[in-house]
């Protein structure tokens, strides 16, 4: 798929306030750790995240993806013909019904003629809605979208750490929810409008996807926790992500030198050193934030580009891969002129 | 080989003549070490400090029939192994009063008290790990310790609370001793099974780990 009339007018993230140390989780632990002899330092050695961020207490998901969409919009302003489409792509949902989009849209007051629905897409929901708010503007049915994503780890962290304290937990059990632990929070915003109301000229330029979902039940999540075959769940995402990029590169007609950024989806190091690995990117152009911010869900993705331009990793001109893997498994790849 | 069954008023019937064979050997020893101490001479224990022995000896066969039964009955496992500890303090409880006649007995310098003695532990020990092997069967991979380092365990945690029973003098050393097999068996039931844990401290590998996409 390619896009011609499609462009990012902005993008913005917001951090929640409060920071979690690995170190903190593991001494809040220690009892488990002590009983099943796991050393210290053991969680961050496997999986390379430091700390994650949560809400305050009580903070809806739908509250911080509405924050981030009202900074963003204070902040950049909207096109004369207003937003007219808001996705919520978040993995994290505050209630069955109604939609995090309509909460949203609620909040910041979008009118009638605004469309608001959720698009549920794992980890990689975030590009989803991008797509989606992007052909829509391709086909002319609207010229300004929002997608926004809200993630909040807090409740599965702690049920899962309540629940590795009780009584009778093996190591097996605690390998088997230590993914968990690993996830953070955070809101992100992209506002996508048809070309004639571009202000930068930051281009979508299109992309591939690709699934496999003969591997649809290797990660189960639920509120309070998250099931997973993870390392069949990272040989097949890989595996998928080789011809999803291949697939993307011929689209796009685009070479791995061609490319100044590779954005990808923040999940630990082994995850990231596979990706790299398999599929020959160069290692210094491929930020890391899963260290300080763990797996943030959809969110991932737009706060990796945002955070790639802000430190000057991306420039006007630069082209970027945006690389999203989602449990399902989906794999979708973007190529962005900046 | 499983043993029969044994109805609840044999089984009584055995625990009140166990009972009764150790109060008449704890009396005898200590009047025998009394009038040997008076006479400098300790060979006319040996005879009562085997008979103690052979007492506590059967507290062993006890435990290793009623572990054996269950597993027989496939009521194997933690909770049967724990009921069979119960039984087993339970019968050291009843050994109270002969408690310090045994700590003497233990700590004999007569050969024939050395050399039963040396065949006690052998045999208790066996008996023990024959039983842990029978009540664990499907979980000996999943043990803290092997089964026969397990035997000595517990074969050392009950000596021992036999030693400090000896030295109970009053309600509250008794309570405190009660206390300590309490907290013996809290961790007995929370170790002995997570064995997967124990080596896994030094399996575990420190590389990255595969997470969830």
């Amino acid at each position: 798929m390619r896009y011609e009339r499609v462009h990012i007018q902005a993008l913005s993230y917001v951090l929640p306030p409060i920071e979690i140390t690995t170190a903190s989780l593991e001494r809040m632990l220690g009892p488990l750790f002590r009983r099943i002899g796991v050393p210290d330092g053991v969680l961050e050695a496997l999986t390379g995240v430091e700390a994650r961020r949560f809400w305050p207490e009580g903070r809806l998901t739908s509250q911080g993806s509405a924050q981030v969409a009202r900074e963003l919009i204070e902040q950049h302003g909207v096109p004369p013909c207003g937003i007219q489409a808001l996705v919520s792509t978040s993995v994290c949902k505050d209630y069955l019904e109604p939609p995090a989009a309509s909460l949203v849209a609620g909040d910041l007051g979008l009118g009638a003629d605004c469309m608001n629905f959720d698009v549920g897409h794992a980890c990689l929901g975030f590009m989803t809605g991008m797509l989606t708010v992007a052909n829509l503007i391709e086909l002319g049915q609207i010229e300004c979208g929002l997608v926004v994503a809200g993630e909040g780890s807090r409740g599965v962290t702690q049920a899962t750490i309540r629940r590795l304290l009780q009584p009778g937990v093996d190591f097996h059990t605690f390998a088997e929810n230590l993914a968990t632990l690993t996830l953070g929070s955070m809101a992100t915003a992209a506002l996508l409008v048809h070309e004639r109301h571009s202000a930068h000229g930051h281009r979508l330029l299109g992309g591939a996807t690709r699934a496999a979902t003969h591997h649809s039940r290797l990660c189960l999540g639920t509120h309070t926790e998250m099931k997973t075959d993870a390392t069949t769940l990272l040989r097949e995402g890989v595996a998928l992500a080789r011809d999803t990029f291949a697939a993307a590169a011929e689209e796009l007609q685009l070479q791995v030198p061609d490319v100044r950024e590779f954005v990808l989806h923040q999940v630990g190091k082994a995850n990231h050193d596979a990706l790299i690995d398999r599929l020959g990117l160069p290692p210094g152009r491929a930020l890391r934030l899963y260290p300080q911010h763990g797996n943030v869900g959809a969110a991932g993705i737009p706060f990796t580009l945002a955070s790639a331009i802000e430190r000057g990793r991306i420039k006007l001109g630069d082209t970027a891969m945006l690389m999203g893997i989602g449990s399902g498994l989906n794999c979708t790849m973007l190529g962005v002129r900046w | 080989m499983v043993s029969e069954p044994i109805d609840e008023s044999r089984k009584s019937l055995r625990q009140r003549a166990t009972r009764r064979l150790i109060g008449t050997a704890s009396s005898v020893v200590s009047r025998a070490r009394l009038r040997a101490a008076a006479l400098s001479d300790p060979r006319p224990a040996a005879v009562t400090d085997v008979l103690l022995m052979d007492a506590q000896q059967e507290a062993y066969n006890q435990l290793h029939q009623r572990f054996t039964e269950r597993a027989g009955r496939g009521d194997d496992g933690l909770a049967s192994a724990l009921d069979a500890l119960d039984a087993m303090w339970e019968g050291i409880r009843q050994l109270r009063g002969g408690a310090p006649a045994i700590l003497l007995t233990l700590s004999s310098d007569d050969e024939v008290v050395q050399e039963r003695r040396a065949r006690f532990y052998l045999e208790s020990t066996t008996l023990l790990e024959d039983a842990i092997r029978s009540v664990f069967a499907t979980d000996l991979g999943q043990l803290a310790v092997p089964p026969q380092r397990m035997a000595v365990l517990v074969r050392v945690a009950l000596e021992g609370l036999v030693v400090e029973l000896a030295q109970a003098r009053t309600a509250e050393d008794v309570s405190a001793v009660d206390q300590a097999y309490v907290d013996l068996r809290a961790l007995f039931e929370r170790f002995v099974l997570l064995g997967d844990a124990g080596p896994a401290i030094e399996a575990i590998s420190m590389e990255p780990i595969p997470l969830p996409w």
